[in-house]
């Protein structure tokens, strides 16, 4: 079964094409960073009108990588949330009408599901069970992960995602949008120690995160000295630091409470080298291993839409009369892929 | 005996929408009021059109659209709901002015009826979208620009020294605005865009070739300044 996955969740246009027996077909991608970057932040408005440019030359080209047609499409997932309400509805109209054309079946999946699934698309995936750090500009959540749409939410940030505060930090610190990239660049070169943030949370029981604290310290430390180059590169760095160590705190926590072996790390923040390296060495510690997607893959992209809608609608599973897009969809109202079910009207 | 071209219209394009199927020279079509839910809607009316009319999918010539102005997400929807069904099907995209659909409207309502026809948008943040359109006396067409299509706030100054006759739901929004109206014929001041008065539009486009591929179903927004650049936090 070839499924046609579209992502328009956000500032990226992603779509794929994945065959149930061979895999991952072909991809593209159009990123709107350097659309968004004048503003310091994504345009909701803006975003929405390139991807209504952007979505059918996308479609084209990755057909034309597959060498494929149209017609031999069997399925079309796209992103039904969480995410900006007027890109999710440009990437669903599209779905919808392409799959109503070809007469085949069409699925909203969901965004953070996708990605907690992206590392499947590698050539050594994870088996199930296992513990998922979601880590994104909108997203911070330690999910246990039974199977396909079976999540348990251990933990979630309580205000700011971590993609979020890297950002923030970034903006602080003169770089450029967006943070991540370049905050651990110059992370990289920065002092350690001189100055030390607080690891939100890590003296409480339980498993969520809270970010806005870090970034009013960071905010505290830029107005209390100096910028110069070496103060901003101390302030990446210990910034980095709190965050990873946050991280590795919670993660291993989450391992020993739920028994698992196996730690999946998803999303952008998930392409931090930095906090890569520390979570294998925690996962290891507990016996097991971690698992990332490629690069590609931790921000957002097609592939993993297409591969989520592969997973349910190879099942049966599709769309039935009309279906909402969810700007804000919580991850645990998902259930394991049920024939003609569907993602029905909530 | 030529049966003329199938062609589906949507629009989407202000706090409704709307469907229509022209085949074999007849026109029918659906509209509701409904704040949400426009793609599933507007694919429910094509399947309901195309059943009717004993027409499969595949009988449809070409996707005509209203691309604005209009409500953001309204004129997207219909624009990638457009795209989907004619890169699907292989077929070509015609863009319809809402504005135009408008005029169309005005026009079949007053057919006895001379002098311009201006239509009005409310555009929300203070502003119209206005456009002013001449009568076809001959065709199935009824009507036909008249210079271009703006944005901006309502003033009578911006519209014909000419009599003229109103139509749009902009009227209701600024009724200052109807007075020069009414000297012709009774405004349709409430009016909203119409998917089945765009058709006719439609088919002499098809029939004259101005006829373009599914990506560029795109919309026409007027309003582009829609964000203000950074600085500081």
């Amino acid at each position: 079964m070839i499924i046609l996955g579209l992502e328009t969740t956000c500032d990226e246009t992603g779509i794929a094409l994945h065959d149930a027996a061979a895999g991952l077909l072909a991809h593209r991608l159009f990123s709107q960073v350097k659309l968004h970057a004048e503003y310091g932040g994504v345009v909701p408005e803006l975003a929405s009108r390139d991807h209504i440019r952007r979505i059918l030359p996308l479609v084209e080209q990755t057909l034309a990588e597959a060498e494929l047609q149209p017609c031999d499409i069997d399925g079309v997932a796209y992103a039904r949330g969480p995410g900006l309400a007027g890109a999710l509805l440009a990437g669903a109209a599209v779905a919808k009408g392409l799959a109503w054309a070809l007469d085949r079946p069409v699925l909203g999946v969901h965004h953070m599901e996708a990605h907690l699934l992206a590392p499947m698309l590698e050539a050594d995936p994870p088996a199930f069970p296992f513990l998922a750090l979601l880590v994104s500009g909108g997203h911070t959540l330690l999910v246990e992960v039974a199977g396909v749409g079976r999540y348990h939410v251990l933990g979630e940030s309580l205000d700011d995602a971590a993609g979020e505060a890297f950002d923030k930090t970034a903006k602080l610190l003169g770089l450029p949008y967006p943070g991540g990239p370049a905050l651990e660049k110059l992370a990289a070169v920065g002092e350690p120690g001189r100055w030390v943030f607080p690891r939100p949370m890590v003296d409480r029981p339980g498993l969520d995160f809270s970010f806005s604290g870090l970034k009013t310290a960071v905010v505290n430390a830029v107005h209390n000295t100096t910028l110069d180059e070496a103060a901003r590169a101390a302030i990446a760095r210990a910034f980095q630091d709190a965050v990873v160590d946050t991280f590795a705190i919670k993660v291993k926590r989450a391992l020993v409470q739920t028994g698992l072996k196996r730690l999946v790390v998803a999303g952008g923040v998930g392409a931090n080298t930095v906090l890569r390296e520390r979570l294998q060495a925690v996962a290891g510690a507990a016996g097991g291993r971690a698992y990332y997607p490629r690069l590609a893959f931790c921000t957002d992209n097609g592939a993993m839409i297409a591969y989520a809608g592969q997973q349910r609608l190879s099942m049966g599973e599709q769309d039935v009369g009309e279906v909402e897009v969810r700007p804000r969809w919580p991850l645990g109202e998902l259930a394991a892929p049920l024939a003609n079910a569907g993602l029905g009207p909530v | 005996m030529t049966v003329g071209p199938v062609i589906i219209a949507l629009d989407a394009s202000a706090q409704h929408c709307s469907a229509a199927l022209l085949s074999k020279g007849q026109i029918r079509g659906y509209k509701q009021t409904q704040a949400r839910g426009h793609d599933s809607l507007l694919l429910g009316w094509v399947e309901a059109l195309l059943a009717e009319a004993e027409l499969s999918r595949s009988a449809v010539d070409a996707f005509a659209f209203a691309q604005g102005p209009g409500s953001f997400t309204g004129v997207r929807i219909a624009s990638g709901v457009t795209q989907g069904l004619a890169f699907g099907l292989d077929r070509p995209v015609i863009g319809l002015s809402s504005l135009q659909l408008l005029a169309e409207q005005a026009a079949a309502a007053s057919p006895d009826a001379e002098g311009l026809i201006v239509s009005l948008l409310d555009a929300r943040m203070g502003e119209i979208y206005g456009g002013v359109f001449s009568r076809m006396m001959t065709g199935d067409v009824r009507t036909q620009p008249v210079g271009q299509e703006w944005l901006g706030t309502p003033q009578i100054s911006d519209l014909p020294t000419s009599p003229w006759l109103g139509v749009g739901e902009g009227f209701s929004a600024y009724p200052e605005l109807q007075a020069e109206s009414q000297r012709i014929a009774p405004g349709l001041f409430d009016a909203l865009p119409d998917a089945r008065f765009g058709l006719q539009v439609a088919a002499s486009r098809y029939q004259s070739g101005q006829l373009e591929p599914a990506h560029q179903a795109q919309p026409i927004y007027l309003r582009n300044q829609v964000a203000k650049k950074a600085g500081g936090l």
